[in-house]
C-alpha cells in the first residue's frame, strides 16, 4: 500500500516534468517554426536564445534539434504517469530509465555546446535541460525505492 | 537466496514455519540490502550529473571572468561610412518606400496605445538601444538611417559589422556610436552597448533609456529596441535579414536604393513603415515626405 502511494507520487512528479518539458519543447518548436526572435529571452549577451536557436547545433541529421526535444518528451510521458510507475513491468521500468539517462546525457551535452561553442545561454533550452537532469534523478531513486521484491511469495507468512 | 520451493507457507508443523519466517525474514533483508545498493547507485549517479553541470559552469565562469566587462579604448571610433552610401540612402524617393511599404515586405512597428509622449527638444525622440556585434540591429539600422534621412541629416555615421561568432555573421552595417543626427522634426537618440565584440563595452543606456527598454522592450529584453516617440516600438529586424548575409557595405547600399532587389525591398519597406509613423508623430512635417508617404 505504502509503495503503491510513493509509485503514485513519482508516477505524478514525473508526469509534472514531463509536461513542463513538452511546454518548453512545445515553445521552442514554435518559435523555431515562427521566428525565433519571438522567444521571450534576452538577447544583449551571454543570455542570448536567438544565437542558440538558430546555430549549427540546433539542427542534427538535417532535424531541428526542438523535434528530438519535443519527441523525447512525448514518448516519456509513456512511462512518466501513476499508472507505468505502479505497474512492475521490467520493459516499462526499464524504458524508463534508459530514456532519463538518454536525456540527461543529452542535456549534458547541450549545456556544453551552449557554454563552450556557442558561447550563449538559451534560458528556454536551459529549462528543458534542468527538466531532463530532474528526471533522471527522480527516474533513478524512484527506480531503486520501487524496486520490487526479489522473492515475493517468499515473503508471504 | 530463499525461494518459495518445496512447503507451502503458513501451515505445517512449528519447525517447519520457523523455517519458512526465517526464509521471509531474510528475503525481505536482502530485498532492502538490494534496494539500499540501487540507492546508492542512483544517487551517485544523480551527483555525478549534478556534479558534471556545476563543474562545466564552473570552468565557464573561471575561463571567461577576466574577458567580461571589458570596455573599448578611450580612442576607439568606427571606420567612418563611405558619405556617398549616406546620401544614397537619404536620395531614395519617398514615393519608392511607400510603394515598397506596402509589399509586406516590413513589418510595422508595434503601436502603443496611451502612453505619455517621449519627447525631446520639443520635439518627438526616437530612442535606438543596440549594440555593433548585434546582427538585427544590423540589418535594422540600414531601415533606421535611411527613414530618418527623411526627417534630418546623419553626419559622422562610422561602419562596422554584427559580431562573426552570432547568427548572421559579419553583417555589414553602420554604427551610430559617436554619430550625430540635426533634425527640425524629430531627436534621435542612440545608444551602442558593445562593439562587434559583446563583451566590449560601449555605451550604457541611462537609468530613463533603461527604463523605456524594460517598459516598453519585449519580456526576453530582445535588442535592436527603438522606440519612436512612445506610440510605436520596434524589436528586432524588420525585414527578410538573411538579404544581408555575406554582402559588403557598398553592396548593400547600392541594392538599397534599387526596390527590384530582395534587398531594396526589404530595407525600404521597412524605412516606409518607420517613415509613416514618424509622420504622425510629427503631424505631417516636413509635407513633402509626409504627403508621399500618404499616397
Amino acid at each position: 500500500m505504502s509503495e503503491d502511494r510513493t509509485a503514485t507520487a513519482l508516477g505524478l512528479g514525473g508526469l509534472s516534468l514531463t509536461l513542463a518539458g513538452t511546454g518548453a519543447a512545445a515553445y521552442l518548436t514554435v518559435a523555431h517554426y515562427s521566428s525565433p526572435t519571438v522567444l521571450a529571452c534576452p538577447d544583449r549577451g551571454t543570455i542570448n536564445c536567438t544565437k542558440v536557436t538558430t546555430s549549427s547545433y540546433a539542427t542534427q541529421f538535417g532535424v531541428p534539434l526542438v523535434l528530438f526535444g519535443l519527441a523525447f518528451f512525448a514518448v516519456t510521458l509513456l512511462v512518466q504517469n501513476p499508472v507505468a510507475w505502479r505497474s512492475p513491468s521490467r520493459v516499462i521500468r526499464t524504458a524508463r530509465m534508459v530514456l532519463a539517462a538518454g536525456g540527461a546525457a543529452a542535456a549534458l551535452w547541450l549545456i556544453w555546446v551552449e557554454l563552450f561553442r556557442l558561447d550563449a545561454i538559451c534560458l528556454w533550452c536551459t529549462a528543458v535541460h534542468a527538466v531532463a537532469i530532474l528526471l533522471f534523478v527522480v527516474t533513478g531513486l524512484g527506480t531503486a525505492a520501487t524496486s520490487p521484491a526479489v522473492d515475493a511469495e517468499a515473503t508471504v507468512g | 537466496m530463499a525461494t518459495s520451493s518445496g512447503k507451502g507457507p503458513g501451515r505445517g508443523r512449528p519447525g517447519t514455519q520457523q523455517a519458512s519466517h526465517a526464509r521471509a525474514a531474510k528475503a525481505m533483508m536482502e530485498r532492502r540490502q538490494q534496494q539500499r545498493r540501487q540507492l546508492v547507485l542512483a544517487g551517485g549517479a544523480s551527483i555525478v550529473v549534478i556534479a558534471v553541470v556545476v563543474v562545466l559552469v564552473a570552468v565557464k565562469l573561471s575561463s571567461s571572468g577576466t574577458s567580461h566587462a571589458k570596455t573599448a579604448p578611450a580612442n576607439y571610433s568606427p571606420v567612418p561610412a563611405p558619405a556617398s552610401i549616406v546620401s544614397g540612402l537619404a536620395d531614395i524617393p519617398t514615393s519608392s518606400l511607400a510603394a515598397a511599404a506596402k509589399t509586406g515586405a516590413g513589418r510595422a512597428p508595434k503601436e502603443l496605445p496611451g502612453q505619455p509622449p517621449l519627447v525631446s527638444g520639443g520635439m518627438p525622440q526616437v530612442l535606438y538601444i543596440g549594440a555593433e556585434y548585434c546582427p538585427f540591429c544590423a540589418a535594422e539600422r540600414w531601415a533606421m538611417v535611411t527613414a530618418l534621412s527623411k526627417f534630418g541629416t546623419f553626419t559622422a555615421l562610422g561602419q562596422t559589422t554584427s559580431s562573426s561568432t552570432d547568427v548572421h555573421p559579419d553583417t555589414a552595417t553602420f554604427s551610430f556610436y559617436q554619430s550625430a543626427y540635426t533634425s527640425r522634426y524629430v531627436s534621435f537618440e542612440a545608444v551602442e552597448e558593445t562593439t562587434s565584440d559583446p563583451s566590449v563595452r560601449l555605451q550604457t543606456p541611462t537609468a530613463e533609456q533603461e527604463r523605456l527598454f524594460k517598459t516598453y522592450g519585449n519580456a526576453g529584453g530582445s535588442i535592436p529596441f527603438i522606440d519612436l516617440g512612445n506610440r510605436w516600438t520596434i524589436v528586432g529586424a524588420t525585414y527578410d535579414q538573411a538579404s544581408l548575409d555575406g554582402k559588403t557595405l557598398q553592396q548593400i547600399g547600392t541594392a538599397a536604393t534599387d526596390s527590384g532587389t530582395r534587398i531594396g525591398q526589404g530595407i525600404q519597406a521597412a524605412a516606409g513603415l518607420i517613415v509613416a509613423d514618424l509622420c504622425k508623430l510629427t503631424n505631417g512635417q516636413p509635407g513633402d515626405v509626409c504627403s508621399a508617404i500618404a499616397t
